[in-house]
C-alpha cells in the first residue's frame, strides 16, 4: 500500500499552488459551512410533546 | 426430545401450548415471519427438535412479578424449539448428544440454528429466541451485524455457540414494543460490565412509577420516549436523543441521509440502536419502537466534485432490525427522502421520529459535534483542492475504541518512524474518527476525543497519508491563510484547533 500522490487525482492540466485566498472568497463560503453546522446541531434538540409521545405498539 | 421435520405444520405445533392453540399461533405475524426466515429461503431447517420442561430466567422474573398472582393457574415451565439445518433420525442426534465432546460430532453440531422458547401464556407466546444470522461480514457489500455477541447455549449437555442477537416478542402486560427494544439492546450491552441486563418487567418498573396517564404501569399499555430513556439510563447507559426536524403528513421525521450516518458511525462500539417509528395501522398510524443490529453498505463508488459534502454512509443501503411485532433480523429498506419500508409498510408510509442512541456514560461528545467539526474541515481542504481533483472528498466518521483505531496504523502506507509515533499516542478509550477519502483512497484520519467536553478543544491526533511532498504544499497553505481559514471552524476553540492541524499534519 502506497500514500496518496495528489497529482495523480489531479483533473488534467490542473496543479495545485499553495496561494493566499482572498477573504471575501473565504467568507461566503464560511457562511455557507456555518449554516449547515448549525442546522446539524439542532438534531440534538428535542421537543416536549415528543418526549411525551406514547410508543405503543 | 421430540424430534419433527421441519415443515409449515408442525412449526405451528411446536409453537403453539395449552393456552394458544396451532391455528391462533397460524394467525400470528411472527409465524410468518418466523416460517420464512427458517425456510429454505432463509437459514434451511430441517429438523426440529422440541425440549419441554424448560426454565427461561427470563419468564420466570416476569411470572414472579405478574403471572404467578394470576387467579389462572399459569405454568412456570416453559418448552424450547430448537432448529436444525441437517437431517437426521432419533438415533442420530442422540448419539452426538452422547458423544457431545468428541470431534467426530463437530459437523453435525453446526446445523444448529437456533431456538425459540415458547412462554405458557396465552397469544404472546414467542420469549426468548436466539437464531442464526444470515451471512455476517465487515466488507463493503456484506450484510455487517454488529450489534450481535456469542451466546453460550446448553442443549442436553452440549455447549454450542451462536453469534446473535436475542429477540422476544411483547406480552402487552410486562412489556409493550418499548421494553422489548430495550431488552434486546441491554442483551448485547450487558456484555460489557457496566450495563446491568434485566427482564422485561424489572425495565418497564424502571422506566417509571405509573403511566403517563397515570393509570397503573401493568398491564403496560407503552413508554414514553422519556421513559424509555429512563429506563436505559437505570442499566448502567446513558441516551442521546435525536429527533427530525422535517415536517413528514405533520409529523417531525428523520431523513433517511441523517439516519444511514448515525447507524454507520455508531455502529462500531457495537451497542443497538432504538429507533421510534411511525407505523400504518388499520387505516391510521401508531408509534413503534425496533432494535437496530446491523446494516448493510454497497461497494464505494467514484463520488465526483460537488457542491456539498460526500459521505461514505450514504452507500448503505438497508439495515437489519429485531422487531417484536415480527421477528429478529428483520431487512428495512429506505424510500425516498425520509421513508423505510418496514413489514408494517403498506401503502402509507413508515417514518422515523426519534433515534434513540444507548452508550457508555464515558462517551460525552455526540456525533453532531464532529460533522460540525468534519464540515469545518471539509471547507478548509475544499479551498486547498479547489475543485482541482477528479474526486469529491468523501467523509467517514465512526465512534470506536481507541485500540480498534491503533490496529489500522500498523498496515497502513505511513512510514515505521509514523506508525512508531501514533501507536505511541496516548489516546482515550473511546475517539471519534472523522476519515476523508479521495478516489476511494484514504487522505487523512483526524481523531477526536469522544470522553471530553463540548467546549473543550478536542482533536487528538492527525493522521495524514498524503506524500511528503504533498503534505508540505498543504501545511504551507495552511499557514498562508491563518488569518481566514479557521472560521470554518464553528468553535469557541477554533484557532485551538487550526494551530493543532498546523501542528500535528
Amino acid at each position: 500500500m502506497e500514500k496518496l500522490k495528489i497529482s495523480n487525482v489531479l483533473v488534467k492540466n490542473a496543479e495545485i499552488k499553495p496561494i493566499k485566498l482572498k477573504p471575501i472568497t473565504v467568507e461566503k463560503v464560511v457562511t455557507k459551512t456555518n449554516k449547515e453546522q448549525t442546522a446539524i446541531l439542532k438534531f440534538k434538540e428535542v421537543d416536549q410533546d415528543s418526549l411525551r409521545r406514547v410508543i405503543q405498539f | 426430545m421430540n424430534i419433527q421435520d421441519f415443515s409449515r405444520a408442525n412449526l405451528l405445533e411446536a409453537l403453539s401450548n395449552a393456552y394458544t392453540s396451532a391455528e391462533v399461533i397460524a394467525t400470528k405475524q411472527h409465524f410468518t415471519y418466523l416460517f420464512a426466515y427458517l425456510d429454505q429461503g432463509g437459514l434451511g431447517a430441517r429438523k426440529i427438535v422440541i425440549e419441554d420442561n424448560y426454565i427461561s430466567k427470563d419468564f420466570l422474573h416476569d411470572y414472579s412479578s405478574y403471572y404467578a398472582l394470576c387467579f389462572e393457574q399459569y405454568p412456570k415451565i416453559c418448552k424450547r424449539v430448537h432448529f436444525f439445518s441437517n437431517d437426521f433420525i432419533q438415533h442420530e442426534i442422540e448419539d452426538a448428544i452422547v458423544n457431545s465432546n468428541s470431534d467426530a460430532y463437530d459437523a453435525f453440531w453446526e446445523n444448529y440454528l437456533g431456538f425459540i422458547v415458547i412462554k405458557p401464556i396465552a397469544t404472546t407466546v414467542i420469549g426468548f429466541t436466539i437464531l442464526k444470522t444470515f451471512n455476517n461480514g465487515a466488507a463493503a457489500g456484506d450484510r455487517n451485524f454488529w450489534g450481535v455477541r456469542d451466546y453460550s447455549i446448553h442443549f442436553f449437555g452440549k455447549v454450542l455457540k451462536l453469534n446473535s442477537l436475542a429477540f422476544q416478542e411483547q406480552d402487552s402486560v410486562v412489556s409493550a414494543c418499548a421494553t422489548t427494544a430495550i431488552w434486546s439492546m441491554l442483551n448485547k450491552a450487558s456484555v460489557d460490565y457496566h450495563t446491568i441486563l434485566k427482564s422485561p418487567s424489572l425495565i418497564t418498573k424502571d422506566a417509571d412509577k405509573m403511566s403517563l396517564d397515570g393509570s397503573r404501569l401493568f398491564p403496560n399499555r407503552g413508554l414514553s420516549c422519556h421513559q424509555i430513556c429512563q429506563a436505559i439510563n437505570n442499566s448502567g447507559l446513558v441516551t442521546e436523543l435525536k429527533q427530525g426536524k422535517d415536517s413528514f403528513d405533520g409529523v417531525n421525521a428523520i431523513k433517511n441521509l441523517y439516519l444511514k450516518k448515525i447507524i454507520n458511525a455508531y455502529s462500531p462500539i457495537g451497542i443497538p440502536i432504538i429507533l421510534l417509528i411511525r407505523v400504518p395501522f388499520g387505516g391510521m398510524h401508531g408509534y413503534h419502537a425496533i432494535t437496530v443490529s446491523g446494516h448493510a453498505q454497497t461497494v464505494p463508488v467514484h463520488v465526483n466534485p460537488k457542491p456539498s459534502i460526500s459521505w461514505i454512509a450514504e452507500n448503505v443501503s438497508k439495515f437489519y432490525a429485531h422487531d417484536d411485532q415480527f421477528g429478529p433480523f428483520a431487512r428495512i429498506n429506505f424510500r425516498n427522502d425520509m421513508e423505510i419500508l418496514t413489514p408494517w409498510s403498506d401503502i402509507h408510509a413508515t417514518i422515523v421520529t426519534n433515534i434513540v442512541i444507548p452508550v457508555y456514560p464515558k462517551v460525552r461528545i455526540s456525533y453532531e459535534e464532529i460533522e460540525s467539526l468534519t464540515l469545518g474541515l471539509d471547507g478548509i481542504l475544499s479551498m486547498y483542492f479547489g475543485g482541482k481533483i477528479i474526486s469529491d472528498l468523501v467523509w467517514d466518521i465512526k465512534i470506536m475504541y481507541s485500540e480498534e483505531f491503533k490496529k489500522s496504523i500498523p498496515i497502513s502506507p505511513l512510514t515505521s518512524v509514523e506508525k512508531l509515533d501514533h501507536l505511541t499516542k496516548s489516546l482515550p478509550k473511546y475517539v471519534w474518527v472523522s476519515s476523508c477519502y479521495i478516489a476511494e483512497i484514504k487522505a487523512f484520519d483526524f481523531v477526536f476525543d469522544a470522553t471530553n467536553v463540548n467546549n473543550a478543544m478536542i482533536f487528538q491526533d492527525v493522521v495524514c497519508y498524503i506524500e511528503a511532498d504533498d503534505k508540505d504544499l498543504l501545511l504551507e497553505f495552511l499557514n498562508l491563510n491563518i488569518g481566514t481559514l479557521p472560521n470554518f471552524i464553528q468553535h469557541v476553540q477554533k484557532n485551538a484547533y487550526y494551530d493543532f492541524l498546523i501542528n500535528n499534519l
